[in-house]
């Protein structure tokens, strides 16, 4: 008989499993439009083709008696079916054959969504990717070719921990717990939010970026900051700052390609301490704050705290359900230190013969403790998607958000899940 | 694709109004569409609904009980024995009767939850320490007979309930335990238990042999 093939959570997928609940699902989604209506069959027998290729999503997470843990899950693929709740909804893994991720498919769209344990966004977009090529070689006679079925050259499969890897000893506390502004207001029920997203010229974005002199992310993170500035606090000053996570893909700073989480959490603060504050002085701000905390050294600083938590042997030997209360304490306590998150996943590139079959891809974030807004963004072709997601009815933000980015001249769509109208 | 002139945008969903700025909007060519959100009306979930009224109902006559109990001026506490009843009912309602878990960890915490009741219940009624010398240990090799039972059902998954076994071997290893430091004189019941799910579980290592071992390393990985 084989032996099972098992894997340790990496360092950041330890705290979701603790967190997760309904209303709390820790699920985020990574979708792409294609140009034509989706078959559920096919994709069905697409994702059966392509998933045991990918270890960290053909798994199922088990319960150790000091750590959780993933093993191979030999039960078959969880079942393709058509978008049927709010995004990103809570998965319980024994209704989903034991999986950690869900593929639904709405008209034109196929959606991946992946509890964060499993991997990062920039993981999923890997998957996803190999999921639609399988699908399109299915469903289009012209793609069909000798290499069918096999991951393209590109797709990496490398799994390590790059935590592990990198770390270095001797860190200080990571996270920081001074309170920052919380967006407040009418909460939506339970597992449903609104969605409002920017489909985004990039080169209008571009083009103004630079003409303020900053990097597009910079651009979007200090837009968002400035919509909650206005569209929140109504630009008054605030004792508390408008912090928000950025969370910055650590791959190209420590030369890996793990397909598990590898990823660092920087806070753009701004802190409107007089009057009125015009968008240049916060993005100003914004600007400033990011670049200081955006190197190698503090980013290696950021992670080696919690890795040498890790590597504790007194901590380790702390039964699960004791580790869990520690880190609830420290999640809870940390959680009211942000106002919201803003992701970039940045660009997706697709191999050749499929691009001409896709239109976009975005991506979503859910809600967390504290944290009732939401930003994730990507880009792909011509198009860079803001995806705003908030926990609260108040349409402030958002129209704030947009209303700056039509102010700046940027050619702009928008798109939402219809809640926000009622 | 509608647009709002006044500020500048187009618009993908069917909203009849600028999201942005609330003026009605320009109807436009249908070329550039995207999927969309499915209208998903919450839906109200009968099971909560079910919970909720179970146990609102049984707080309801709880209390009707302690007051009946306070006025007929009964020596015998026969509302708090009735509550320790209703507390288990809606915990097993509310925990094991859903279908979001697997049988084995309902069997465990149900076989961890009905130990407590009998001692609850020993507390109240009185009649010396037959909760720890008969009730938890018979209660114990009840539920683990249960497992074992499930797991020969599904053989080919034993491996899965290695760790269930080993919470049972546990729990009437402490039972035997307290039973032998407190001197009762009535302890083979627990001790009998204690033997019998170590025999279970060794016997599950010894024929699960290389499977067996490498599940338990894992799970008590440090
Ligand atoms: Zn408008």
């Amino acid at each position: 008989m084989k032996d099972i093939r098992w894997d340790k959570l990496d360092n950041t997928a330890n705290l979701f499993p603790v967190i997760a609940r309904e209303g709390m699902s820790n699920v985020y989604r990574v979708a792409v439009n294609l140009k034509e209506n989706i078959d559920g069959e096919l994709l069905q027998e697409a994702l059966n083709l392509v998933l045991p290729f990918f270890d960290v999503f053909n798994m199922k997470m088990k319960r150790g008696l000091f750590w959780y843990y993933f093993e191979t899950n030999e039960k078959p693929a969880p079942k393709v079916h058509e978008e049927d709740t709010f995004p990103c909804a809570y998965i319980n893994p024994y209704n989903n054959n034991d999986y950690q991720f869900r593929v639904t498919y709405y008209k034109k769209r196929i959606n991946l969504e992946v509890f964060h344990a499993l991997t990062d966004g920039n993981g999923a977009f890997l998957f996803l990717k190999e999921l639609t090529y399988q699908y399109l070689r299915l469903m289009h006679e012209e793609l069909k070719r000798p290499e069918l079925d096999k991951l393209s050259a590109t797709t990496s499969l490398d799994s390590e921990d790059s935590y592990l890897e990198n770390y270095k000893t001797k860190a200080k506390k990571g996270y920081k717990t001074e309170k920052a502004v919380i967006v407040k207001g009418e909460s939506f029920t339970m597992g449903q939010y609104g969605v409002v997203q920017g489909y985004i010229n990039l080169q209008d974005i571009k083009r103004v970026a630079k003409s303020y002199g900053v990097t597009i992310n910079q651009y979007i993170v200090g837009v968002f900051t400035y919509a909650i500035y206005k569209g929140f606090l109504k630009g008054k000053p605030s004792k508390k700052p408008i912090s928000t996570c950025v969370p910055v893909n650590l791959r190209p700073y420590f030369e890996s390609e793990t397909t598990k989480n590898f990823f660092a959490v920087v806070s753009a603060v701004f802190k409107p301490t007089k009057e009125s504050y015009t968008f240049e002085e916060v993005l100003g701000e914004i600007k400033d704050s990011l670049n200081t905390q955006i190197d190698k050294d503090n980013l290696e600083k950021l992670f080696s705290y919690n890795v040498s938590n890790q590597m504790n042997y007194m901590l380790r030997a702390f039964p699960l359900f004791l580790k869990n209360i520690g880190m609830k304490i420290a999640y809870y306590s940390s959680a009211k230190a942000n106002t919201g998150t803003l992701t970039n996943l940045g660009v997706v590139k697709v191999d050749e013969p499929y691009a001409d079959y896709i239109d976009s891809f975005y991506a979503l974030l859910s809600m967390s403790k504290g944290q009732n807004i939401k930003g994730a963004v990507c880009s792909y072709g011509d198009t860079l998607v803001f995806s705003m997601s908030q926990g609260i009815k108040e349409m402030d933000v958002p129209k704030a958000f947009f209303r700056q980015l039509a102010k700046d001249g940027i050619g702009l769509e928008i798109e939402t899940n219809g809640v926000c109208y009622e | 694709m509608s647009s709002c002139r006044k500020c500048g945008i187009g618009i993908r969903d069917e909203s009849k109004v600028c999201p942005l700025c609330g003026a009605p909007l320009e109807m436009g060519d249908t070329a550039h569409e995207t999927s969309g959100y499915p209208d998903v009306s919450p839906s109200i979930k009968k099971m909560q609904l079910a919970v909720k009224i179970i146990i609102f109902s049984s707080v309801v006559a709880e209390i009707v009980m302690i007051i009946v109990n306070i006025f007929t001026k009964s020596d015998y506490p026969w509302s708090a024995l009735a509550g320790v009843g209703l507390v288990f009912g809606c915990f097993t309602f509310t925990f094991s009767f859903r279908n979001n878990r697997s049988l084995q960890r309902k069997l465990v915490i149900e076989t961890f939850a009905t130990v407590i009741v009998i001692f609850v219940v020993n507390a109240v009624v009185g009649y010396g320490s037959w909760g720890l010398t008969i009730g938890a240990p018979a209660a114990v090799a009840a539920f683990d007979i249960a497992l074992v039972c499930l797991m020969l059902s599904e053989i080919r998954h034993y491996r899965l309930y290695i760790f269930g076994q080993v919470f049972m071997v546990a729990l009437s290893v402490i039972l035997a335990i307290v039973c032998l430091v407190r001197k009762e004189s009535f302890y083979w019941v627990c001790v009998g238990t204690a033997m019998f799910t170590i025999i279970v579980l060794a016997g599950m290592i010894v024929f699960g042999g290389r499977q067996a071992t490498g599940e338990l390393k894992r799970r008590f990985r440090v």
